[in-house]
């Protein structure tokens, strides 16, 4: 995966790069926000992670200039504040996720993983995490090259989960998605079936997490 | 608190006020000795004209030619002794006749002769006059008629009587309300000397002094002084609690990267590779508690920074708690960890709490970062949320190894870490219930671990 760093502090920026260099990424690294938000115009990365305080040009101008040029590359911002501007994440528009430095490189990779993910299986049509592939085309999910016969509502509530990465979704936003109106699922089916899905899933990993009371939460168990 | 003027002063209120006072009643007063004095004014110079007409009265007579008069000397005299007034008369009959004087002076409307005197006031050649009517019935030798004199006699003298009466009671007057302005300007002084005093005394503190204002107050204003020591002691207390807290975290924090330091130095020194490698590990474990270590201070710094300035926010209790909580969870998944939440709110969109969203946050992550941090995976972390009477209850269950009764008290201080913590975790969630008024309780959770409480006031109505 290609991807670029935009982060003026160069310890800082030197050991995200080692790390993300030694999970296979390539990584392109500015200092620059004005040059950075050049850079964007002409080349794609898969992946853009970026400080807001940057000189040049603040990372929330970069985010919005490349929004409004309709670029919907994934963006991790990396921000030293607690407090989360609301312009910055935010469904409409703004950053994917966010981590807040001082940051763990561990999560910073997996975070990192969960937005490739989220976006990969579009462009590729096959997503691969671990022993697992799933193939969006042709809707078969397969383990160890073991196809794990995922039935059709199955193979959606998969889709939403690997789009949905490190996010608790609640039962309603999964019957939202997967049903339609005049279905009406009780929460109970809503519950069986993501059981179902995870039986399935076992051995892989992908680890559907239930939240009493909130929901779920998918996340990939680090490799 | 060098400038003095823009508020209300109370001085120049109760001057202002008692002057208001003073002129109302000075001029009410003045309303009066006005009239009173034109009375009397009138009443005296009323008799002689009175006399003055008895006098010539008197000396009409009826002649067999039909009445006559002789005008005494003494009657004219007698009205003459006002120098400056000029003096009218006319005797007529009841038909109109004039037998002496000036005949065209005015008569009031419907007069009939009478033997009562009649004043009145007019204009008449060009000056106020006073004119008094007064008749008698002469009878005799087959004759019988009114014969009425009519004297008048220009204001000048009984105005400036009065005039002068009105003046001279209107300075006594003045002289009397300056005083009693006096002695309230005085009055007020003396009232208003101790909050001098108190203000006095403020002014001229050092800002490191902190004694109480010491002034032995009058009652009404010792509850004020009461009030200010009270203040004076609280912002000790809070400049002694920031002192102390940036003594500990520049202690903490020394002593966190001292440590983290000497382990890289001392792996930079290793010779061999597996010892060097050891002491990476400890550094890069060093570095994690470093990094909690700072994460906290900054947040309970946060918090308290945010106690200050953001005001808190209505907001629907249950869907706080829920965005909250599943924000946490995001950073835990690493962490063989079993969240859930139980409410008895769910969808209860009507029960609202003033709250800061960033402080529940920092108090349930600190939390939950205590449970992940002091106990054993699996770890289990329980949301409740309730509502009784006016109260909404946070309760957060873990299943870690629990705080001995003995020592909530001590917990809730900062720095006061039972094992190899910070001790700043549950400060933290203490400053958080403290910010929204809630009461915090700990106790044991079904697992055996900790429970917190908070308890938070409900904000009843639509209104923030």
């Amino acid at each position: 995966m290609r991807i670029l760093l935009i982060e003026d502090n160069e310890t800082l920026a030197e050991t995200i790069m080692d790390r993300l260099h030694a999970d296979g990424h390539a990584i392109d690294c500015e200092y620059d926000g004005e040059l950075a938000n050049d850079l964007l115009r002409h080349k794609q990365f898969d992946l853009v992670l970026m400080d807001v305080n940057l000189p040049g040009r603040s990372g929330f101008d970069i985010l919005r200039s490349m929004r409004a040029r309709g670029d919907a590359t994934p963006i991790l911002i990396l921000t030293a504040r607690s407090e989360i501007d609301d312009r910055l994440i935010g469904l409409d528009g703004g950053a994917d996720d966010y981590i807040v430095k001082p940051v763990d490189l561990r999560e910073l990779a997996a975070r990192c993983r969960a937005l490739i993910r989220r976006r990969s299986g579009t462009a590729s049509n096959q997503f691969c995490a671990g022993n697992l592939v799933f193939d969006r085309a042709s809707k078969v999910a397969t383990i160890d090259g073991r196809d794990i016969e995922l039935r059709n509502r199955e193979v959606q509530l998969l889709e939403i989960f690997i789009g949905n990465l490190q996010r608790v979704l609640t039962k309603e936003d999964l019957a939202d998605k997967v049903y339609s109106f005049d279905e009406a699922p009780s929460m109970n089916a809503v519950e069986q079936m993501v059981t179902r899905l995870r039986k399935k899933l076992a051995g892989g990993p992908i680890i559907l997490k239930t939240i009493r009371g909130l929901g779920y939460i998918a996340h990939i168990a680090d490799e | 608190m060098n400038k003095r003027v823009g508020h209300h002063s109370l001085r120049q209120r109760l001057l202002t006020s008692m002057a208001v006072g003073f002129a109302i009643i000075l001029v009410s007063i003045a309303i009066g000795i006005w009239s009173y004095a034109r009375d009397a004014a009138n009443h005296s110079y009323d008799r002689l004209l009175s006399g003055a007409a008895f006098a010539i009265l008197e000396r009409t007579l009826v002649t067999p030619t039909g009445p006559s008069v002789e005008i005494p000397y003494s009657a004219l005299e007698l009205i003459g002794l006002a120098e400056s007034d000029r003096v009218f008369y006319r005797i007529f009959t009841a038909n109109g006749e004039t037998l002496t004087g000036s005949e065209n002076l005015p008569l009031p409307e419907h007069y009939n002769p009478t033997d009562q005197p009649v004043f009145f006031d007019t204009h008449y050649s060009g000056e106020d006059v006073r004119f008094l009517l007064q008749g008698r019935f002469l009878a005799g030798a087959g004759y019988g008629d009114w014969v009425v004199v009519q004297i008048g006699q220009t204001r000048i003298a009984r105005d400036a009587f009065a005039r002068e009466m009105m003046i001279n009671a209107i300075a006594l007057l003045l002289l009397v309300t300056v005083i009693g302005l006096g002695f309230v300007w005085f009055g007020i002084n003396r009232a208003l000397s101790p909050l001098i005093g108190i203000e006095r005394q403020l002014r001229h503190r050092e800002p490191t002094d902190f004694s109480p204002i010491v002034i032995t107050p009058p009652r009404e204003v010792a509850s004020l002084t009461r009030s200010i020591n009270g203040l004076i002691l609280r912002h000790k207390k809070s400049l002694d609690n920031a002192q102390a807290f940036i003594a500990d975290v520049a202690h903490q924090t020394r002593t966190s990267l001292g440590a983290l330091q000497g382990l890289l130095e001392s792996a930079s020194r290793q010779a061999d590779v597996k010892q060097q490698q050891v002491r990476i590990a400890q550094a890069e474990e060093q570095t994690e508690r470093t990094i909690r270590l700072t994460n906290q201070l900054l947040s309970h710094a946060m918090i308290i920074h945010r106690a200050d300035n953001k005001p808190l926010e209505r907001k629907v209790f249950i869907d706080v708690v829920r965005t909250v909580f599943a924000e946490i969870i995001r950073d835990y998944l690493k962490y063989d960890t079993d969240f859930s939440i139980d409410s008895e709110l769910d969808g209860d969109e009507e029960t609202f709490v003033m709250l800061d969203e960033i402080g529940i946050r920092e108090a349930l992550r600190n939390l939950v970062d205590n449970t992940i941090k002091h106990g054993k995976a699996p770890h289990k972390i329980g949301i409740l949320v309730r509502k009784t009477g006016g109260k909404c209850l946070l309760i957060v269950d873990d299943n870690g190894p629990g705080i001995n009764e003995q020592m909530y008290a001590t917990v809730l201080e900062r720095f006061s870490s039972m094992s190899s913590g910070s001790g700043l975790g549950l400060s933290i969630v203490s400053a958080v219930a403290d910010r929204h008024h809630a009461e915090l309780r700990l106790g044991q959770s079904p697992d055996g671990g900790l429970r917190v409480e908070m308890v938070f006031p409900v904000v009843e109505g639509e209104q923030a």
